[in-house]
């Protein structure tokens, strides 16, 4: 019961009501902000790039230049070992704070969060001051004559990704383990099954869905990160560099190349999420919650082990965080640290770059306050209207997920440097592109919310006289609080910690803490970019506060 | 006068007919009960009225005025819904006076009838609590007061009592006939509970496959339904094969008696009806016009206030009587054979298929 047949004349006669008008504006946002800079980025790519005729002589060059393929395969290395390197941290934890009695386990689920929330290139340049040449690590273990192996190029990269996105296919298979109904694994035991067969044929199967989404969501973000290989790659190209670096290098011309490239990483996101959605419609274990699995108590030296492994892992996950902090209190001289602790590199950033952090809370907040509106309204139509729109709106969400951040700022500078709509190097570009890409976030939330939320609640407005505009703000809203603030909070977290599509847009006046670090640290300036990284997790974390606050099913909001 | 006129509603979706050729005259003050199985289309005609769904054609007019047309929050109907739909994050009383705000009418005012309401529906000690301090029951009466106290020009009620345990349900169904008649308020109810409807209504009305099989008083409905459909929905009924030939009537290989079927011509597919209440088993003597069956027993379960006798005919047919308490039939077995017997008078003949005509 899909499609609402109307009489077309009974359509004529009414004035269009409230949602039409809000659906014609919320489709006409999304088709500017969204749809046209990135069929812009597509055209692009369809011209050759010297001669400028139409053709596919651009994909010929990427698949055929040994320049691209390098980058290309790197790429897929990079995206499938992350992939897997999370999976292999993150299932193991999963299943032994499901099924153990572990302490704290809600330090490890929080610590596992504020991995997920903190700056993405955090971890790579901490890595570096550890591990790096100049290391604390390595030259430590120089004076014992003993060589840590490298941290740069593909190795250390895969590091990162999987220390930084294990917590994806951590939560969701946490919460899938915890809602597969006991009985199954007491069947398979009673069948014969030894544990470790019963892990594997029963278990391990029944939570294949929540680990192969969060196994796409590491691959989709490892493939489209930038801020890591560009700081630990030494030489090592990926497509995302080396987008940058050529659209950086056609500053002049017409992005051609750097676009082709985004147009192969989208294509390789949008390949792996329908290999994982074909995978996935043929299984679908929906369960009564009749028998909810229990946790075991384990033998002192098992529990030894398990809890070992388990503050092991997101201690290490963490380590990039806590350097980071440390550092930041560090007295320096410039750029070099003069030993012992100090607030210089606070002193410094106040002092040499405040508009950056000033910059990034106003444009947070800003596109914030855009996707708190737009998301109430968007989830409204999503939910409640039962149109071929409502759906297609539901489809377009997804996108800005699989769109890379160089690749829409690319779009953006394409589609907006023609006046009277030049908007490139203004703060609004930065504050709309922030919006179009964490409107998924906020949309989510408040979606999920309002499926809550019985329709016959606002139909019982409607029917006492409220319109239906006014239905909205004084029954749904009020009713929608708890998930508009949540996914306010998300998207303020993912907002201001934006930097792919950010470092192609900022000017000097528009510059943004996650670009200045990006910049210290390319300069080699670990002090300053460790305050501003701090300032940067303080406000990270204190959101991820407030959401544990609000949110009841906690850690499980974050993915 | 009619209150809610009903003309020649139809709606689909997609290829599904979920209403057709509804016409409908409700007079004012009368309490209209539309009663159906779940997906008979009863639901979606009442959601037509309140203006949640646009019908395909047809009209309806409430007190002479056309109301199909117009937005659902300008309607002034005034609706009851099968959760409740409670504004959880308001007051009791915030609740109530709602409509009233929305209506722009005068703080004292509103003050003053949602105070009144408050007494009808006996919640006034509850007028500052929230919703989740209520309990079902309570939370209906603050649906229902809400919905009564904007004065609507008829009142629409959907399943309302159905998310609650059976005794409220009986006691709340009585609260609400008699606001309903003491307020004198026009009352479109859906149910798919028989009894509720019997017990409450001035026209029941029966729905099924999107189409109104009859619309008469619960009295008629019961003893003269319009067709098979309505025999079988309201009340427990028996039907069993009537074959027809030249030599005359037969029910299980045994001729009848059936002045009814003189007309019928031999060969013509018919069930003969008999509801379980008119049969009695192994009667002493047997009066002129009566029907009699040989049958064996199934099963007979005592129930309190009566006995329920399950019994197969040598056709092979199930039928069931229900009695007083005896201690006669507690004491029959499974197997034993018993003479069924029921007056002539009382069997109505339907052709044959779900919906089938009425014949006698």
């Amino acid at each position: 019961m899909t499609i609402l047949a109307m009489s077309p004349l009974a359509g004529k006669l009414r004035m269009p009501g409230f949602w039409t008008v809000v659906t014609v504006l919320a489709v006409l946002l999304l088709a500017v902000f969204l749809i046209l800079p990135i069929l812009n980025v597509f055209a692009i790519s369809f011209f050759d790039a010297k001669s400028g005729e139409l053709g596919i002589s651009n994909y010929i060059q990427v698949f055929s230049r040994r320049y691209y393929t390098t980058a290309l395969w790197n790429t897929l290395m990079i995206g499938v070992l992350g992939m897997l390197g999370a999976c292999l941290i993150g299932v193991p934890l999963a299943f032994c704070t499901s099924r153990y009695r572990i302490r704290g386990r809600a330090v490890i689920a929080t610590f596992a969060v504020l991995v997920l929330c903190a700056p993405p290139f955090i971890g790579a340049y901490a890595w570096i001051m550890l591990f790096g040449s100049n290391g604390a690590v390595t030259n430590f273990l120089e004076q014992f004559g003993v060589n840590v192996p490298t941290i740069y190029g593909i190795p250390g990269i895969v590091l990162v990704f999987s220390l930084k996105f294990f917590p994806y296919i951590y939560l969701m298979t946490e919460n899938a383990l915890n809602t597969i109904n006991k009985s199954f694994e007491d069947a398979a035991e009673n069948l014969g099954c030894t544990a470790f067969e019963r892990f594997m044929k029963v278990t391990l199967p029944l939570v294949f869905p929540a680990v192969s989404t969060g196994a796409i969501i590491c691959f989709v973000l490892s493939i489209a990160d930038f801020g890591t290989p560009a700081i630990l790659g030494q030489g090592v190209r990926t497509l995302s560099t080396i987008a940058y670096s050529q659209y950086t290098s056609e500053m002049a011309g017409t992005p051609t190349m750097a676009v082709t490239i985004s147009m192969v990483m989208i294509a390789i996101s949008m390949g792996a999420l329908l290999l994982q959605r074909r995978i996935l419609a043929k299984r679908r274990y929906a369960g009564a919650m009749t028998n909810r699995p229990v946790k075991k108590s384990m033998s002192p030296s098992k529990s030894m082990l398990v809890h070992g492994f388990c503050y092991f892992v997101v201690f290490i996950a963490m380590l990039p965080s806590f350097t980071v902090v440390y550092t930041s209190f560090l007295a320096t001289n410039g750029p070099v640290f003069t030993g012992g602790f100090g607030l210089d590199s606070y002193a410094r950033i106040l002092r040499d770059s405040p508009a950056a952090i000033t910059n990034s809370f106003l444009f947070a907040l800003a596109a914030v306050v855009l996707i708190a509106i737009v998301s109430g309204l968007l989830s409204f139509i999503v939910v409640r209207r039962d149109n071929l729109v409502a759906g297609s709106l539901d489809l377009l969400l997804m996108v800005p997920y699989l769109i890379p951040g160089i690749v829409m700022a690319i779009g953006y500078v394409a589609t907006f440097r023609h006046p009277p709509f030049d908007i490139t190097g203004t703060a609004l570009i930065i504050v709309l592109i922030v919006f179009i890409r964490r409107l998924p976030y906020g949309v989510r939330s408040t979606t999920s919310i309002l499926r809550q939320i019985k329709p016959s609640i606002e139909e019982a407005a409607v029917n006492l006289g409220a319109s239906p505009a006014k239905t909205f703000t004084s029954v749904t809203v009020p009713l929608m609080m708890p998930g508009l603030i949540i996914g306010s909070l998300m998207s303020f977290i993912t907002a201001i910690n934006e930097l792919s599509s950010t470092l192609i847009l900022y000017t000097s006046k528009t510059i943004t803490m996650p670009v200045l670090i990006y910049i210290q640290v390319i300069d080699g300036e670990f002090g300053t970019a460790a305050a501003l990284s701090t300032v940067l997790l303080l406000s990270t974390g204190l959101c991820v506060f407030a959401v544990f606050r609000m949110s009841e099913s906690k850690e499980s909001a974050f993915v | 006068m009619a209150a809610v006129e009903i003309s020649n509603i139809r709606k689909s979706y997609g290829d599904v007919l979920a209403l057709s050729g509804i016409n409908i005259s409700i007079p004012s003050g009368s309490f209209f009960t539309l009663l159906g199985p779940s997906g008979c289309g009863k639901t979606t005609l009442l959601r037509t009225i309140a203006g949640f769904h646009q019908q395909d054609s047809g009209g309806i007019s409430v007190e002479d005025q056309a109301i199909e047309h117009m937005p659902a929050h300008k309607r002034d109907v005034g609706m009851v819904f099968q959760d409740y739909a409670v504004f959880p994050h308001i007051s009791v009383y915030d609740n109530i006076a709602f409509g009233l705000k929305q209506r722009k009418i005068a703080k004292s005012e509103i003050a003053a009838r949602v105070g009144k309401i408050l007494d009808v529906v006996q919640l006034t000690p509850y007028a500052a609590r929230m919703p989740h301090e209520l309990s079902g029951g309570q939370q209906q009466r603050v649906g229902l007061a809400r919905a009564l106290v904007i004065n609507p020009k008829v009142l629409l009620m959907d399943e309302p009592l159905s998310n609650l345990d059976a005794k409220l349900r009986v006691d709340l169904r009585r609260e609400i006939r008699s606001i309903q008649q003491s307020m004198n308020m026009t009352t479109v109810y859906v149910t798919h509970d028989q009894e509720e409807a019997l017990a409450m209504s001035d026209i029941v009305c029966v729905m099924f496959g999107g189409i109104i099989q009859q619309a008469a008083a619960p009295w008629e409905v019961y003893n003269n339904p319009s067709n098979r459909f309505v025999a079988s929905f309201v009340g427990a009924n028996n039907f069993l094969g009537l074959s027809l030939s030249g030599a005359g009537a037969s029910i299980a290989g045994l001729a009848v008696n059936l002045p009814q079927a003189a007309s019928l011509k031999a060969g013509e597919t018919v069930v003969a009806a008999i509801r379980p209440e008119f049969i009695s088993i192994n009667p002493e003597s047997i009066a002129p016009d009566t029907v009699t069956l040989k049958a064996k027993i199934r099963q007979v379960s005592f129930t309190g206030r009566e006995l329920t006798v399950a019994a197969v005919l040598p056709s092979g047919e199930e039928i069931e009587a229900i009695t007083a308490p005896s201690e006669s039939v507690l004491a029959l077995h499974t197997n034993d054979e018993v003479t069924l017997a029921f007056p002539a008078s009382k069997v109505q003949l339907f052709a044959d298929g779900v919906t089938g005509a009425r014949l006698s």
